[in-house]
């Protein structure tokens, strides 16, 4: 097990923690973790361990695992970093999240990157199996020649696989698809105390619901089975439908929903008046060809595989480029593309993954300081409560809103889970003093309309709002310590949110 | 081609599997771990439509570990060339090692690669023609304090790429030996070094890329010919005052 010292930045720019960092090839070092762990607790193996809590009674360990994990490990030679290693771990992806979810103070990260294989496949059943590092461009390169697709997938092609269940992400089609765990049929987690346990709706299921938007906290997960949707071909057609008042805004999405494969809004927040809001909603449909040819759809997965988008260069920008002006004429022409209403043809590939090549200059544009996205769900009763409210801190908070965007949710929100009826409506701005102010009101006016923040997406999230906006939070704490009593994976967000 | 890939496991050896896959080569995978291997292959097999078996043998200079490998390459038919993307080394390998890591290491790095290379390579020349490629490190340029033997078994094995490759001139078998810088894998894994390493997968392109080129020796990245060819013309009165 090699461990090195590493500072670790969020990719909002908000958090630099010291922490340390793995760079396992093989499975072995799994097996290296578990005896570290059992040395850490008085000599005593893994397989003596037992299962505390959750697992005493209702875990099903597996004996012997195909990946390795029991078997017996040579660490004679492994350069073990002793002195300096924290027996706390959490597992990173793509480290492109914007809430440190997954590094901390004197955490181990360990980083997934290599296991990202893909370990079998049926057409027939629409299941794959990958490793949890796998990106999902690699993904969708694979599946796309087979005319299959994963149903919920975030906007960037470099996140991988296991940074999608963690937070249990949602897509452009929440509103039919559900989260990411309405995607997995079963994955195998590992934990030094408990070994590799296979998790399902059907096996474990209380653990697989604590670890499918367990933010990481149940352990390290090795590799899922995921389900597949069937798909026409690799083109999508997208209608923009012009919106004059943001109040319409809610209707407008349900009557989209009985025929678009996947729908989102924009909106100009800058507008003062009865404009304020305005923008388009986007209509996707899966169709069953297109004129543009698939090999150019390909050029552009690999430009987009080659790009570099990283938490540690996206703050390169001494100053940012967003101000009120720059803010405002982005804002008029990007909204000029759906005032009147068009449609047009695009490959699958950009539709899914919007945030790609020069796009990803967006990011880099809130310079050093970096960027704030608020995102939360809104029962439709309290929507126009909460963009009003929204609109009275913008008085009193001139800020440049530099992203609003909303999709149709519909769910029942339990545990940590970013899920449930509604509207899920984002902005986003740079960061600074301002800035602040208008999250603390932000925060009291999405617990006075019944709303949930997402956690993956707010670094500065405090304790005290996600206990007030996720009703199940301390059931989430007290599942974690039953599974884990020691809480072993830890980072930035677990502590902050006292799980 | 039907190739042998040793060391497929991790780094350099992963990424080459994965670059001759999909140029629809079929591939024997030889390392130590099983369970790696099982998951490339398996990785390789679905994305590439390739045939690839694996061998879990940490090869050494013995006929049983050689064996196993002809077990496993029987599946494939006739072996059109091998790739030794391997190579083992410790950091306390300052000259007091004992003798079982001294053999691991000479194993590792040359002596294995030198009895599979053996085997084959009666058929290569009774055909006339195959592929071997070996990989060295710049470590072995001049000898240091430092990967001591490490760096005297891959300066053996580039003897050995450079008599085969003398004895096969008369024919059309390929034999290459790149001396590589530093790359990015566990091995460099948060160390400070003096120069960039270049990632596994850019390496993997450009041998690709080159495995029907007829050169003795190259240099990956390119800019270690010149740092190598000047240490090896510094004065020794210099040379041993350098610390690294």
């Amino acid at each position: 097990m090699q461990v090195q010292p590493r500072q670790f930045i969020s990719f909002d720019g908000s958090t630099r923690l010291n922490g340390f960092e793995a760079k396992p090839e093989h499975y072995r070092y799994f097996d290296e973790l578990s005896n570290k762990f059992a040395d850490a607790s008085g000599k005593r193996s893994r397989q003596d361990a037992g299962a505390p809590g959750i697992a005493a009674e209702h875990v099903q360990t597996t004996d012997t695992c195909e990946n390795g994990a029991n078997r017996k490990s040579d660490t004679k030679n492994a350069p073990i970093d002793s002195e300096n290693f924290n027996p706390a771990v959490i597992s990173r992806g793509a480290g492109l999240s914007y809430a440190a979810a997954s590094f901390g103070e004197k955490v181990c990260s360990v980083d997934h990157a290599q296991f990202n294989r893909i370990l079998n496949f049926s057409k027939e059943q629409k299941l794959i199996e990958v490793e949890a590092g796998i990106s999902l461009g690699k993904l969708y390169d694979f599946l796309i020649e087979h005319d299959l697709f994963l149903a919920t997938q975030p906007g960037h092609p470099r996140i991988t696989v296991g940074g999608c269940i963690a937070p249990d992400i949602h897509g452009k089609n929440q509103f039919m698809d559900g989260t990411c765990i309405n995607q997995v049929e079963s994955l195998k987690l590992f934990h030094p105390s408990h070994g590799i346990i296979e998790l399902s709706p059907h096996s474990n299921e209380e653990l697989f619901r604590l670890t499918c938007g367990g933010y990481g906290l149940t352990g390290n997960i090795i590799s899922c089975k995921l389900k597949l949707k069937s798909i026409p071909s690799n083109m999508a057609e997208v209608t923009l439908r012009p919106l004059n008042r943001i109040e319409e805004l809610p209707a407008m999405l349900r009557a989209s929903a009985d025929k678009a494969d996947f729908i989102y809004s924009w909106h100009d927040f800058n507008v003062r008046g009865k404009d304020f809001g305005k923008g388009f909603v986007q209509e996707g449909r899966f169709i069953e060809s297109g004129s543009r040819p698939a090999e150019q759809a390909t050029a552009t997965r690999k430009k987009a595989a080659d790009q570099t988008l990283k938490a540690e260069t996206r703050g390169g920008l001494p100053f940012p480029i967003f101000n009120p002006l720059s803010v405002a004429i982005m804002n008029a022409l990007y909204g000029a593309k759906g005032a009147n209403g068009s449609s047009f043809e695009m490959s699958l590939f950009d539709s899914v993954f919007p945030i790609q090549n020069v796009k990803e200059l967006y990011f880099k544009f809130f310079g050093a300081a970096g960027f704030h996205e608020y995102q939360v769900v809104i029962p439709e009763s309290n929507f126009g409560t909460y963009i009003e409210g929204i609109r009275h801190a913008l008085k009193r908070h001139s800020l440049p809103i530099t992203l609003a965007s909303a999709k149709l949710f519909s769910g029942k929100r339990d545990l940590l889970r970013f899920t449930g009826d509604g509207i899920c409506f984002a902005i986003n701005f740079a960061r600074g003093e301002e800035a602040s102010k208008l999250l603390k009101e932000l925060d009291q006016l999405v617990i006075r309309c019944d709303g949930a923040p997402n956690i993956i997406k707010d670094s500065r999230l405090s304790k005290e709002v996600v206990a007030a906006c996720y009703p199940e939070y301390d059931l989430f704490r007290s599942q974690l310590r039953q599974f884990d009593p020691k809480r072993i994976y830890q980072s930035e967000l677990a502590e902050r949110l006292a799980l | 081609m039907n190739l042998i890939v040793v060391g497929a496991s991790a780094g350099l050896g992963r990424a080459l599997a994965d670059r001759l896959a999909q140029e629809k080569h079929n591939l024997l995978l030889i390392a130590g771990d099983e369970a790696d291997l099982k998951a490339i292959s398996a990785d390789l097999n679905l994305r590439h439509s390739v045939q690839v078996e694996i061998a879990a043998v940490r090869l050494q200079c013995d006929q049983n570990s050689i064996e196993k490998v002809l077990a496993k390459a029987s599946a494939l038919g006739n072996i059109d060339g091998i790739l030794f993307p391997l190579g083992y080394s410790r950091t306390d390998d300052d000259g007091t090692l004992g003798c079982d890591d001294i053999n691991r290491i000479v194993n590792s790095n040359m002596a294995g690669i030198i009895a599979l290379c053996s085997h084959y390579l009666p058929a290569m020349l009774q055909r006339g023609e195959g592929l071997l490629v070996f990989f060295g490190s710049v470590a072995s340029e001049r000898g240091r304090s430092s990967n001591i033997v490490y760096a005297a078994a891959k300066r053996g094995l580039q003897s050995f790429a450079e008599s085969l490759r003398h004895k096969c001139s008369a024919t059309n078998i390929n034999v290459q030996y790149y001396q590589l810088g530093y790359l990015n894998t566990a091995q460099t894994f948060g160390k400070k070094l003096p120069f960039p390493a270049a990632e596994p997968k850019d390496a993997a392109d450009y041998i690709v890329r080159n495995l029907n080129k007829r050169f003795g020796l190259e240099y990956y990245p390119w800019f270690w010919r010149f740092i190598c060819l000047g240490l090896r013309y510094t004065p020794w009165m210099v040379f041993k005052k350098l610390k690294f």
